[in-house]
C-alpha cells in the first residue's frame, strides 16, 4: 500500500493512460480512477488480500447456502402458527352448508323501491348470504311494485313460481301494506269498515299463500316482514297505529299456524325516528331503513341455520 | 486437492485482475445510492401524506380498527389469522418505536434483494461469468492454459468453482453495500422487525394457513439464500454459453437477451403456461417468501428450484462435454 512518490511515478510511466496524458486527451478524473485501480491491483498481489478474499468468498458461499436451506425449509414445511391451530379447531364444527337459493316475494319493499342503490333489503341479503354461504348462493327477487295479498296469491299459483318455491332454501315475503293502504282509503280519511273487511281478506289470502308455499316446499323457512307505520310521525298517528297493530296481530296469528314461518317485526324500526329511515316519498324505507330490515332478518336466518345444524 | 485449490486461486486471480469485480462493485456503489435516494423520497412523500408527528396515534388507530374488525362475527377465519398477525406486527412497531413509513437499512436491503433477484443481480453475475472461458479464446491464452499438465475437466471445474465463489462474494458485497449505504439515509435499526411470511398458493388462491412472523434478519438471510441460488443458476448458464461461444461480447449479449426476455415474457404472456419451464421465468424466488403471486399459474418453490436445477445440470454437462472434446485451434 505504501508507495514512495518515486515508485508511483515509475508506475505511472509504465501505464498506458499516463502515456496518453501527454496528448492531453484524458480527463484528470479518469486518470485518478486509473491510478486508484493500479493501486488496488498492487494490493491484489498481497498474500493477505488473497487469504481474506478466499475466506470471505467461502464464508459468503456457506452463509447463502445456509440461508437457502433455511428458506426451503421455511416455505416447504412452514410451522403452523398457534393462531391457525385455534382456528382449525373451530373448523371442526361442521361448516355451514354452502349454496342454496333465496326466493323473495312481495311488493315494492321486496323490489327495493326507495333504495338509491336499488337493491333494497334483498340486495343487502344477497351480499351477506354470499359471504356466508359461498358465491353460489342464488337470489331470486319476484317482488312486484304495488302488489297486494290478492296479487301474491295469484302469483304463487303460477307454475314457474311454484318451481322456484320447490328449489328455495329460504323464502322472504313482504305483503300487506298495499292492502292496508287501499282498503282503509288512505291516511286522511280512514275507512274503518273498509279496513276491517280488508283485514279479513288479508287473513284469508295469507292462509292460502302459506298453504300453497308449504305444499310446494315443506322445509324452507318463510321470513315474512311485519307492517310498519310510515305515518308514525304525523298528527293522526293515534288513528293509524292501532290499524297497523291489528294487521300485524293478524299476521302473527296466521303465521303461527304454519311450521317454519317466522314474522320479522319492523314496526319498532320505524317507530321513533321515522323520517331518518324513510325515502322522500314518506312511505318506502330508504337505504338505511332497508339495511336495518335486512340485519334483523339475517339475525333470525342465522339462528334458524344454527338450530338446524344442532338438530342434524 | 491442493492442485485444485491452486487452480481455483489462479482463476480467482484472473477474475480480480481483469477488474470484473471492480466493475461490479462500482456499479453497485453508484446504483445503490440512487435506489436509496428514490426510496427516501418515496418515504418522505408518504410521510407528508400521513403526517410525520403523529404516526404513533395513527398506528394505535390502525390497531384498534383491526381489533374491531376481528370482533366482527362475519369475518372469515383465514382473514382473522391474517388480521391478527398484522395487528401483532403493528403492535411491534409501536412497542419498539419504529415508524413503519420510515424503515431502516434492513428493510431497504430486503426490498432491494426482492426486487433485484430477477434482473439486476443476474446482470451483475453475467458481467463476471460470461467471459470466464470465452475470454481465454479471444485473448488467445487458452492454448497456454491447456498446455499445462492438468486435465481439461480440472481446468474447467476450477473455473466453475471460482465462478461460484465470486458469485457468492458479489451477493455478500451487494448486501453489505446496500446495508451500509442505505443506513446513512434511513438509520440501521429494524433488524429484528417482524416480517410476514409463509404464504402458499393453492389452485390460484392464496392460502394463509401457515402465515407467521419471522425476524427481519432471518427473512433477509433466506431471501439472500434464494437469490444466491438464482444467481448461481444464471452463472452456470452463462458459463455454458461462455464455453460454447468464443466471443465475450456475444456470450454477454446472449445471456442478457435471455434474462431480459425471460422476465418480459412472463409479464406479457402469463397465460402461456409452458413458459414456466424456462429458467429465466423462475428467477423470482424471493416472491415465494413474501407471498407475492407468481405471474404464471402452477409455480411453487419446489417447482422453480427443480426447473433451475435441471437447467443448471444440463448446462454443466454440456459445458464439460464440449470443453473436454473440442479442438482448440485459434
Amino acid at each position: 500500500m505504501k508507495f514512495t512518490p518515486k515508485r508511483r511515478e515509475v508506475r505511472q510511466e509504465n501505464n498506458r493512460c499516463s502515456i496518453s496524458r501527454g496528448k492531453n486527451r484524458i480527463p484528470p478524473i479518469l486518470l485518478y480512477i486509473n491510478e486508484w485501480a493500479s493501486l488496488l491491483s498492487a494490493t491484489f498481489m498481497k498474500k493477505w488480500f488473497w487469504i481474506a478474499f478466499g475466506i470471505l468468498a467461502l464464508f459468503s458461499f456457506s452463509l447463502f447456502g445456509f440461508g437457502f436451506a433455511l428458506a426451503i425449509h421455511e416455505v416447504v414445511n412452514p410451522p403452523s402458527t398457534p393462531l391457525t391451530k385455534a382456528s382449525s379447531e373451530e373448523e371442526s364444527s361442521p361448516a355451514p352448508e354452502q349454496g342454496g337459493m333465496l326466493l323473495s316475494l312481495g311488493d315494492s319493499l321486496t323490489r327495493g323501491t326507495g333504495d338509491i342503490n336499488g337493491g333494497g333489503y334483498v340486495g343487502v341479503l344477497r351480499e351477506e348470504l354470499r359471504k356466508k354461504y359461498g358465491p353460489d348462493t342464488q337470489v331470486v327477487n319476484l317482488g312486484i311494485n304495488g302488489q297486494t295479498s290478492d296479487d301474491l296469491l295469484q302469483q304463487v299459483k303460477q307454475p314457474k313460481v311454484q318451481k322456484f318455491l320447490q328449489e328455495a332454501r329460504w323464502i322472504t315475503i313482504t305483503i300487506g301494506s298495499n292492502d292496508l293502504n287501499r282498503k282503509s282509503g288512505g291516511i286522511f280519511k280512514i275507512d274503518k269498515k273498509g279496513a276491517q273487511q280488508g283485514k279479513k281478506q288479508y287473513e284469508k289470502n295469507l292462509n292460502q299463500i302459506f298453504q300453497l308455499i308449504r305444499e310446494q316446499n315443506p322445509e324452507a323457512p318463510i321470513f315474512i316482514f311485519g307492517l310498519y307505520n310510515p305515518f308514525a310521525d304525523l298528527q293522526n298517528e293515534s288513528e293509524t297505529t292501532p290499524l297497523i297493530r291489528e294487521w300485524n296481530q293478524t299476521l302473527q296469528e296466521v303465521a303461527g299456524g304454519f311450521p317454519h314461518v317466522i314474522v320479522v317485526p319492523t314496526f319498532d324500526l320505524f317507530q321513533l325516528n321515522t323520517t331518518a329511515y324513510l325515502y322522500t316519498d314518506h312511505f318506502h324505507p330508504n337505504q338505511e331503513g332497508y339495511r336495518r330490515m335486512a340485519e334483523r332478518l339475517l339475525q333470525l336466518l342465522q339462528d334458524y341455520e344454527q338450530g338446524k345444524e344442532k338438530n342434524r | 486437492m491442493s492442485e485444485m485449490a491452486r487452480l481455483v486461486y489462479n482463476e480467482l486471480l484472473k477474475i480480480v485482475r481483469k477488474r470484473r469485480m471492480l466493475v461490479v462493485v462500482l456499479i453497485l456503489a453508484v446504483l445503490i445510492p440512487i435506489f436509496t435516494y428514490a426510496q427516501a423520497r418515496q418515504a418522505e412523500e408518504l410521510m407528508k401524506n400521513v403526517g410525520t408527528s403523529d404516526w404513533r396515534t395513527l398506528l394505535q388507530q390502525q390497531i384498534v380498527d383491526a381489533q374491531n374488525r376481528l370482533a366482527s362475527s362475519r369475518l372469515p377465519d383465514e382473514w382473522r389469522v391474517m388480521l391478527r398477525l398484522q395487528t401483532e406486527q403493528l403492535q411491534f412497531y409501536l412497542d419498539h418505536d419504529i415508524n413503519p413509513t420510515a424503515p431502516g437499512a434492513p428493510t431497504f436491503v430486503r426490498n432491494f434483494i426482492e426486487q433485484s433477484v430477477a434482473l439486476f443481480l443476474p446482470l451483475l453475475v453475467v458481467i463476471v461469468a460470461s467471459d470466464i472461458v470465452s475470454s481465454e479464446h479471444s485473448g488467445g491464452t487458452i492454448k497456454l492454459l491447456l498446455t499445462r499438465p492438468v486435465r481439461r475437466w480440472k481446468i474447467l471445474l476450477s473455473k466453475y468453482l471460482a465462478l461460484i465463489l465470486t458469485v457468492s462474494l458479489i451477493l455478500l458485497i451487494t448486501g453489505i453495500l446496500a446495508y451500509s449505504i442505505s443506513g446513512l439515509a434511513f438509520g440501521y435499526q429494524g433488524a429484528t422487525l417482524p416480517v410476514l411470511t409463509g404464504f402458499q398458493e393453492q389452485n390460484g388462491q392464496l392460502v394463509v394457513d401457515h402465515v407467521h412472523l419471522v425476524p427481519q434478519w432471518k427473512y433477509i438471510l433466506m431471501a439472500f439464500g434464494l437469490a444466491w441460488f438464482a444467481a448461481i443458476t444464471v452463472a452456470t448458464l452463462s458459463f455454458m454459453v461462455s464455453v460454447l461461444v468464443r466471443s465475450t461480447a456475444a456470450s454477454m449479449g446472449i445471456m442478457m437477451a435471455a434474462i431480459i426476455s425471460g422476465s418480459l415474457l412472463a409479464q406479457l404472456a402469463p397465460t402461456w403456461t409452458a413458459l414456466k419451464y424456462l429458467a429465466f421465468t423462475n428467477l423470482r424466488l424471493a416472491d415465494y417468501l413474501s407471498g407475492k403471486p407468481q405471474m404464471i399459474e402452477g409455480m411453487t418453490l419446489p417447482f422453480s428450484l427443480t426447473v433451475l436445477s435441471v437447467w443448471s445440470l444440463a448446462a454443466v454437462i454440456i459445458a464439460f462435454a464440449v470443453f473436454t472434446r473440442r479442438d482448440v485451434l485459434a
